[in-house]
């Protein structure tokens, strides 16, 4: 299926993959605080701004660290994805670095990502996806973060500088408006460092729609039709083959009936006894085709009405309100 | 006329028959600009598409208007 799609990158301070980065947290080594082969910043966190006001660290100095005086838990972030209702994959891909000392409860760095419905914006995390507390899915014992993947519904596990990890997701939304929720988990512990990166990319599904209003009890025969081409009460948001597929399946099965073929991706409109004087001004600004193709125009115009008229039956269109005076 | 002699010259020979010059216009396609010769325009919905046979594949073809 071809897909259209897009991505984020996200940061929490950068750092030098290919060298070793760290910062001094012994409060005792005389170079207390400085990072050492950071690419950028990595963000430093020390609260303590009586012993160690800020700007009074070697890496803030340096001008690579960010110094944080207050300890948080996490950090979140969203993306809005108001693309489609069709099938979406996710491809998020995390390079963190944390404390170099064994890592804990407490200074365990991973990243989370989950939906939020819009229309449903106090249901954080799809139940479905997450089994068990995010809590308890991301911590461990044995001092490793542990991730928890909402598509497998599985756990991996990050140590404290894992590079370039990669993971797939695919998932169906149920409504319109879906948010993707990220959040780089890091118990920013007291005199600790972290830096971390995401880039999530995220694909929609572009697959062809049939525009056929099918009669499901007459056309139960077509179980395979069914199957691939998908079936909905609209007869418009259907799921299917490229559309030369869809096409040549048609003819086969309705030589005679009116229908039509949008192909999403080449943003065609593909009509079959019908011509473009059949075709409603809602559907067309519905689809936004940049070509319409009239692949056999109409051999009976009763044909091609009764395709304007049930589509228009299982499409009402909302009346405009009337413009006040 | 109504078989009226009016007296004038007789008509002049009718030139041969010529095609209608079509319109040419630019349409985006394949991310290239491509001029064709339209048969005419349709609007739908918010859109202006314009008309032709499309040589590529044969078909009668609407291609949304930049125009």
């Amino acid at each position: 299926m071809p897909f259209t799609g897009s991505y984020i990158r996200y940061a929490l301070g950068t750092w030098d993959s290919t060298s070793e980065t760290y910062c001094q947290t012994n409060t005792s080594a005389s170079d207390y605080g400085t990072c050492y082969n950071t690419h950028e910043k990595v963000y430093f966190v020390q609260s303590d701004t009586t012993t160690y006001p800020v700007g009074s660290l070697p890496c803030e100095n340096a001008g690579n660290c960010t110094r944080f005086t207050t300890v948080s838990w996490y950090y979140t972030f969203t993306i809005l994805d108001n693309s489609s209702t069709k099938k979406q994959v996710l491809l998020y891909f995390i390079r963190s670095k944390h404390h170099v000392n064994v890592l804990t409860l407490d200074n365990c760095g991973s990243l989370l990502i989950g939906t939020e419905s819009v229309a449903n914006p106090s249901n954080i995390f799809v139940p479905a996806f997450i089994s068990g507390s995010p809590t308890r899915a991301r911590l461990a014992a044995g001092g490793r973060c542990d991730v928890y993947d909402p598509i497998t519904n599985s756990i991996f596990s990050v140590n404290n500088q894992t590079i370039g990890y990669r993971v797939n997701m695919e998932y169906y939304p149920n409504a319109l408006g879906l948010k993707i929720i990220g959040a780089f988990f890091n118990a920013m512990k007291n005199n600790t460092f972290f830096a971390a990166f995401a880039l999530i990319s995220y694909a929609v599904e572009a697959s062809p729609s049939l525009i056929m209003p099918l009669d499901y009890e007459k056309y139960l025969a077509f179980d395979e039709l069914r199957s691939v081409v998908g079936w909905a009460a609209d007869g418009v948001s259907q799921y299917g083959w490229n559309a030369d597929d869809i096409v040549r399946v048609l003819k086969e099965l309705f030589p005679d009936r009116a229908w039509a073929v949008y192909d999403d991706r080449r943003y065609v409109l593909y009509l079959y006894n019908l011509t473009p004087d059949y075709v409603p001004d809602w559907l067309i600004d519905k689809l936004s085709p940049t070509a319409m193709k009239v692949l056999q125009p109409p051999a009976d115009a009763a044909v091609a009405k009764a395709w304007l008229d049930e589509l228009n039956r299982r499409n009402a269109q909302i009346p405009a309100p009337a413009e006040l005076p | 006329m109504s078989g009226k002699d009016t007296g004038g010259k007789p008509d002049s020979p009718r030139p041969p028959s010529t095609p209608p010059v079509k319109k040419k216009v630019k349409i985006r396609k394949g991310g290239k600009w491509v001029d064709v010769d339209v048969d005419g325009e349709v609007v739908k919905g918010r859109f202006k598409y314009v008309k032709f046979v499309d040589s590529d594949d044969g078909l009668e073809t609407y291609w949304i208007s930049t125009e």
